[in-house]
């Protein structure tokens, strides 16, 4: 097998056995890796209703075929489990270095069942899996754990992933950390592994990664590196994501109306250019770094000595687009050292920046509606109070105080505090949005709106890249559409939903392989997996096939665990109108959104509550899934 | 005149795909254990610093190799694989920690510039690799260094 190492680690924390078990060459060009791998796995071993926090949930670690290579943007895995934060499909895709070296250390991918009885960290060192005590880094930040760990290990060339405080306190938006500043941020999985008892898992591998035709191989690598060198956000310029970062963008946001600003009541701001890609840049940046076999390197790096908001450190990495705008426009909070901090103690304790922020923001609106009084929070909590924004995060990651009620995400927080408050979170299902607003850019809120996970700002495509002819010409995308309509955009959202979701299972980078308006790379990608796994009829055709499948696994995991309705619902705040700017007055009415949501479905091959049908997973080679979607058996 | 591998560590951004690219052009596979380069990361002090053999002109590695695996020409310290019995005395001369022991093959992995057209370099995205007349390899570190003399000058 070339591409895979064509082994996944199964590792039983309650046992304490583990073992290699083998992957044939049939599976994997079925499910290719990352969420294909890991949705199938779920689905197949995590029972009906399971809790989330239960031992027989899974905890699965996917890599794919591409890790281990320099293929552009492949240093990147996803973590699965059923999701604490959703009840739903819980998944999570992160960069640095531990999917090369899992690789390395002959694995694809792992499966971590059941609970230890104390808190334990994992170390792989090629075939040598060994269980050990972790009592000495309760409540440790995850630097401090990847130090102390590397230190116990003796190799400083370790690659660690692990969990902070936040994952041990079961803050239900806890993230999986790696390698110091990369997060599996989003939908709690942090607090999975935390229910686990797992600090951390130590991985060293010596080995290699082959290839079917290495020259091949490397000739479609270099066509990849050559457009992504030469394009104009990626490539060598003033204003690409390795010059600025991901929020190099945020003037342009506000100017179009759509930077979530006051909790998403407007999206404009005055103070946008304090905490833009440029400001960072003009301030606290000292550099920028690269996550493995990456040529762009949209990774910050920063450094506030002192001052209010001092000791952030260039280990943690710095402040990349959403944390920016979770922490900055959200809260109406423009000290970018501020953002800075918040975003370091996010890394250290182990919290997604994107819903941590918007529990802030959803606290500071309740306050201002008086349902939440300062007596309850203990201090003043009002828009832009960055101190308060400090103490309130510590609060939700030791869950103290109001920070009980805080973890538990924005939803459940507003299901218990009553008195309109849910109106006052904006998810879907469970999950906070990703810092993109639906109304001002309507095929979005398809995405979010039906995405497995909850409001997913990576599924889809955002408009505006639609908004010139020929956006993606190699899937008839040739017309320009407008950015506030919802009219041909299913059609539209549907491909690129399973181009990503083929993305997402061999894992790339997103940034990497942008679909609509992107870097037009279909052929290299194609050509690089050809390459490594020897499939030489890979077509664009089967790989959305394989995005499909995959996509479908997800959402009928999701299904499942709701007991059948989808809850594809958008939250209040979408009817209302857009306060001031370029969107101003925009609104999703509820008509325009149905109608759009039953044609997407009937895209999707899926029935009229959202569930997909027989025929569609059956098509798919999913006919067990359909049974389970039936309540008729459960797995294979 | 010879060229050599010019390496500016304030550009590298730890991308490692150097060490892929060396990997894979000189086993055939990606492992970078393999590598003849390898970037050595001080995150603390957030610095990356690709190393590589120098080519040294009275090379160490040279004088000590007792089997004369190690001759020099052209610029450049080769390997000649056929004459190494396996001492990895070389290993021990080099002062750089330059020279690795690739256990796989049971030889010294050295770079040898790829023949002239270094693999590692083409796959440097962000320039912190560049293969250079090795006169005028010091050139653009002296104009760094001169542009400071220019700010100064100006207050």
């Amino acid at each position: 097998m070339h591409g895979y190492t064509g082994r996944w680690l199964r590792v039983d924390l309650g046992s304490g056995k583990s073992g290699a078990e083998p992957l044939d060459d049939t599976r994997a060009r079925r499910y290719v890796g990352g969420r294909g791998m890991a949705a199938r796995i779920l689905l197949d071993e995590v029972p009906k209703g399971c809790d989330p926090f239960g031992s027989e949930n899974r905890l699965i670690f996917a890599m794919g075929p591409l890790a281990g290579t320099f293929a552009p943007g492949s240093g990147r895995f996803v973590v699965v489990g059923k999701s604490p934060a959703t009840d739903g499909f819980g998944e999570a895709y992160t960069g640095g270095f531990v999917a090369h070296e899992l690789k390395y250390a002959g694995y694809d991918g792992i499966v971590v069942q059941g609970a230890a009885a104390e808190l334990v960290y994992l170390s792989i060192v090629n075939d040598r899996v060994e269980i050990r005590p972790a009592g000495h880094l309760a409540g440790r930040g995850t630097l401090e754990v990847e130090e102390a760990i590397k230190k116990e290990l003796g190799d400083p060339e370790s690659r660690i992933i692990s969990i902070g405080l936040a994952g041990e306190k079961r803050v239900r938006y806890a993230c999986v950390m790696n390698d110091t500043d990369r997060a599996a941020g989003r939908t709690g999985l942090g607090a999975v592994m935390g229910a686990k008892n797992l600090k951390a898992i130590a991985i060293r591998g010596t080995g290699q990664v082959t290839l079917a035709d290495p020259k091949k191989f490397r000739e479609c690598a270099l066509a990849d590196l050559a457009k992504i060198r030469t394009h104009p956000w990626l490539g060598d310029s003033p204003t690409s994501a390795g010059a600025l970062g991901t929020a190099g963008g945020v003037e342009d946001l506000a100017s179009a109306g759509i930077l979530p600003t006051r909790n998403w009541e407007t999206g404009t701001w005055e103070y946008a250019d304090r905490i833009s890609g440029t400001a960072l840049k003009n301030t606290i940046l000292i550099g920028h770094r690269a996550c493995q076999s990456c040529p762009v390197g949209c990774t910050r790096v920063v450094q506030v000595p002192g001052g209010p908001f001092g000791g952030v450190r260039p280990e943690y990495g710095g402040p990349e687009y959403e944390t920016v705008a979770a922490f900055g426009s959200l809260c109406e909070n423009r000290d970018l050292e501020a953002i800075a901090l918040l975003n370091q103690r996010c890394n250290a304790y182990g919290l997604d920046t994107i819903s941590a922020g918007s529990a802030i923001a959803f606290a500071m609106e309740c306050v201002e509606r008086g349902i939440l009084t300062e007596r309850e929070i203990g201090f003043r909590l009002t828009w832009g109070d960055a101190p308060a924004m400090v103490r309130l995060l510590d609060m939700i990651a030791r869950r103290e105080g109001i920070g009980d009620l805080l973890a538990e995400g924005a939803r459940r927080a507003g299901a218990t505090l009553g008195r309109g408050a849910s109106d006052l979170s904006v998810d879907v299902k469970g999950l906070e949005f990703g810092m993109h607003e639906a109304r001002g850019k309507k095929g979005l809120a398809l995405s979010y709106a039906t995405a497995p996970r909850g409001a997913d700002h990576m599924e889809g495509f955002h408009d505006p890249s639609l908004a010139v002819p020929n956006a993606w010409p190699e899937l008839g995308i040739t017309e320009a559409m407008d950015r506030f309509t919802l009219e041909g955009k299913p059609r539209v959202v549907r491909l690129a939903e399973d181009y990503t979701s083929f993305i997402n299972t061999v894992p790339l980078c997103s940034f990497m392989s942008l679909t609509v308006g992107g870097i037009r790379n279909t052929e290299e990608i194609t050509g690089m997996l050809a390459a490594a796994t020897g499939w030489t009829d890979l077509t664009l055709a089967e790989e959305l096939a394989i995005g499909e499948r995959a996509y479908n696994l997800a959402r009928a995991f999701t299904v499942r665990e709701s007991g059948g309705t989808a809850d594809d619902r958008l939250p209040a705040k979408l009817a209302r109108r857009l306060r001031d700017g370029a969107s101003r007055d925009q609104v999703i009415s509820d008509r325009d959104f149905q109608q759009a949501l039953q044609e997407y479905y009937r895209l999707r091959g899926w029935g009229e509550t959202g569930t997909p049908t027989e025929a569609k997973l059956t098509e798919l080679g999913l006919a067990d899934v359909a049974r389970q979607l039936a309540g008729k058996g459960d797995g294979r | 005149m010879s060229r050599m591998i010019v390496v500016d560590h304030a550009k590298c951004t730890n991308c490692r795909m150097c060490e892929l690219a060396c990997s894979l052009v000189k086993t055939g596979a990606f492992a970078p254990s393999r590598s003849r380069i390898r970037v050595h990361v001080f995150a603390e002090e957030f610095k990356y610093i690709p190393l590589a053999c120098f080519q040294c002109a009275a090379a160490p590695c040279v004088k000590v190799c007792p089997a004369g695996a190690l001759v020099q020409g052209d610029g450049l310290v080769r390997f000649v694989p056929e004459a190494c019995i396996g001492c990895r005395m070389c290993m021990l001369g080099c002062p750089f920690g330059v020279i690795a022991f690739d256990s796989a093959a049971g030889l010294i992995a050295k770079c040898d510039t790829c023949d002239g057209d270094p693999e590692c370099v083409r796959f440097c995205t962000p320039h912190a690799l560049e293969f250079r007349e090795s006169q005028l390899a010091d050139v653009p570190k002296g104009r760094d260094f001169a542009r400071r003399i220019v700010e100064a000058a100006k207050g």
